[in-house]
């Protein structure tokens, strides 16, 4: 591995966050390290406290940074406005803890509003193909038309990744991705988003406590009172 | 992003959203409806009471009119004395001056006996200046003793007045408690205040009103030369009478008489206020639909907004919504009125007319009522953030 800043799709160095303001100010993050490479899949594991979403919202650019280096896609997070942050986020594929999918949308429909936010690059019929497409590598194909609640849970969360890989994105930031679903499901899903990290180069952070997932990963972090630590 | 696109998606998705339940969509589609038909009906009812008071005002051809300073209504007349209305004969312009007298009387029906209120308007029979239905037919007839025109369109509780002359020339009533002739008929219309209409002779006028002076004009209409300018008439009349009368043009004198029923009666302010009734209940079940939609929605637009969706597009996505709602309430709201419209006319025996011009107001206000809902409803958006989805 080499520490050539451009090879990375997420550099993250000595990031500091705190909540509050003054004397009741407190750091949840003291100065977190991580990168992860092309086609790396990374796990960030530990307890309840220790900084994971607080962390994971910052790379996601979800939330504006304090002291330190963010680097996501080659933008300096610290140093950018609202609306790059914006931006920067449509290069991200979220997979969230909870599927939260639109349950008046069918499985293609949900697909296809990611594209929708890049409506100049894809016409309808592309969209279709595309969300079709990806719903198919997820082993959903016979479901396209089928609502969120026609669906398992499993389902569900299946649809919410191909929702995040359906506009291939560089970086996959996935949190807790298998903890509403059983553990024979949960692997399935795992191995699905290491598949597509593998096969389509992009990089994966995975925040999770499930240590049935941690054979999937290149390297596994630890994170305890707001600092990382190689697993 | 194409301008279209950024319209039609946000507008897609709010229409998916309202008809994924089907039951709670058509909820917020009746209660537009019913703000609406409420909108509708109240205004169809003000209108028709403006219309019908100022029938008689909208009829007569004269182009000026002289009143007395305290008359509020035509059914609320003071007199002036008529040397003020013949001075008038001395402004250029003028072609002639006649004289409307109107005085309110009960009219007992010859077949049941039941006494009704009738407004009475004593007229000079040669008088071309009322272009009333019916009234040119009776004109010669009218200047005999005791002889009375009976409005047609008056409530069926006056008596059937127009069959009965087909058997008969006459139709013996009673008049203010004396015995007159009905010889004929015309059509003008009822009114708020008045059920049912009587014309005749200025003789016959002051015989069933014995008690009002005949020195005493209750209107003074006058007819202008061709090409005369009613403003100029109106202002040297106004520099020759003293101020006990009022001058108007035909415009300023239907103004006048709407003025009344709309400031002087709290019939006005009724209508006014069902109006406004409409508009809160409507806005209180379209805020609700919207502002539940995006509560049970605040999960995922978080996530929309955390991959990539603009705040915008959200408020869009209300705003369509609204949108929907006022169009798919107007419509059938607007169809069910025509045919409410109808109904009322025949209950009520006063011309409602739903025009263009009124729909496409309560349209406006429909769209308001629905937009206002909107932009009360959308702060909650802001309970949406994208941060959230991590925690």
């Amino acid at each position: 591995m080499t520490d050539d800043r451009s090879s990375y799709l997420i550099h993250a160095r000595d990031v500091r966050y705190r909540y509050g303001e003054g004397d009741i100010s407190q750091y949840v993050l003291k100065g977190a390290d991580l990168s992860v490479r092309s086609g790396e899949f990374v796990i960030l594991a530990g307890p309840s406290g220790s900084g994971k979403s607080t962390f994971l919202s910052l790379i996601g650019a979800l939330r504006k940074g304090q002291e330190g280096y963010i680097e996501v896609a080659s933008h300096d997070l610290l140093n950018c406005h609202e609306h790059e942050m914006r931006d920067i986020r449509r290069k991200i594929g979220f997979v969230f803890q909870q599927h939260n999918l639109l349950n008046f949308l069918t499985a293609s429909q949900n697909v296809e509003m990611v594209l929708e936010m890049f409506n100049g690059r894809f016409d309808e019929q592309h969209r279709k193909e595309k969300a079709r497409e990806v719903l198919e590598k997820v082993g959903l194909g016979k479901q396209v038309d089928y609502y969120p609640r026609q669906l398992s849970v499993g389902q569900k969360q299946r649809v919410a990744i191909a929702r995040s890989l359906v506009h291939q994105p560089k970086i996959i930031l996935a949190d807790e991705p298998t903890a509403s679903l059983d553990g024979k499901t949960g692997v399935q899903v795992v191995e699905m988003l290491h598949h597509m990290v593998k096969t389509q180069g992009c990089g994966a952070l995975v925040v999770t406590h499930d240590n049935r997932i941690f054979d999937y990963a290149d390297r596994i972090l630890h994170i305890e009172d707001g600092v990382i630590m190689a697993g | 992003m194409t301008i279209s696109k950024a319209i039609y998606f946000p507008f897609r998705l709010a229409w998916r959203q309202l008809i994924y339940d089907k039951v709670r969509f058509l909820t917020a589609i009746s209660g537009v409806i019913f703000a609406c038909i409420l909108v509708f009906m109240q205004l169809g009812f003000k209108d028709s009471l403006f219309e019908s008071a100022t029938l008689l005002q909208r009829v007569m051809t004269g182009q000026v009119y002289i009143i007395h300073k305290q008359s509020e209504a035509i059914w609320r007349l003071n007199s002036f004395p008529r040397q003020r209305l013949y001075r008038a004969m001395s402004i250029p312009g003028v072609e002639d001056v006649t004289i409307l007298y109107v005085g309110q009387a009960p009219w007992k029906n010859p077949v049941t006996g039941v006494n009704r209120t009738a407004l009475i308007l004593g007229i000079e029979p040669r008088s071309t200046v009322y272009p009333l239905k019916g009234l040119d037919q009776h004109r010669k007839a009218l200047q005999m003793r005791d002889a009375v025109l009976f409005d047609e369109l008056s409530r069926p509780e006056f008596g059937p007045i127009k069959d009965m002359l087909k058997d008969k020339p006459s139709v013996p009533v009673e008049v203010a408690g004396r015995k007159v002739d009905v010889i004929g008929t015309f059509q003008m219309g009822i009114t708020f205040s008045a059920d049912g209409n009587l014309i005749v002779n200025d003789t016959t006028f002051f015989k069933l009103f014995p008690m009002k002076s005949q020195d005493g004009v209750d209107v003074g209409i006058i007819t202008l030369k061709d090409g005369a300018d009613p403003k100029y008439v109106q202002a040297e009349l106004r520099k020759i009478l003293p101020e006990d009368v009022k001058v108007l043009t035909r415009p300023e004198y239907v103004e006048d008489e709407k003025a009344y029923w709309n400031d002087l009666t709290p019939i006005g302010y009724i209508f006014n206020f069902g109006v406004i009734m409409g508009l809160v209940v409507g806005l209180v079940i379209v805020y609700q639909v919207l502002f539940n939609d995006i509560t049970n929605h605040l999960h995922e637009y978080a996530t929309l907004k955390a991959i990539g969706y603009e705040d915008f597009y959200f408020v869009k996505v209300v705003m369509s919504s609204s949108a929907i709602l006022a169009l798919m309430g107007f419509v059938p709201g607007w169809l069910l009125c025509l045919n409410l419209y109808s109904v009322v006319e025949d209950a009520i025996f006063i011309e409602m007319n739903l025009t263009a011009s009124k729909a496409f107001f309560v349209f406006v206000l429909i769209a308001g009522m629905c937009l206002t809902s909107a932009v009360l409803a959308v702060r909650k958006l802001r309970s949406s953030s994208p941060v959230d989805v991590f925690s």
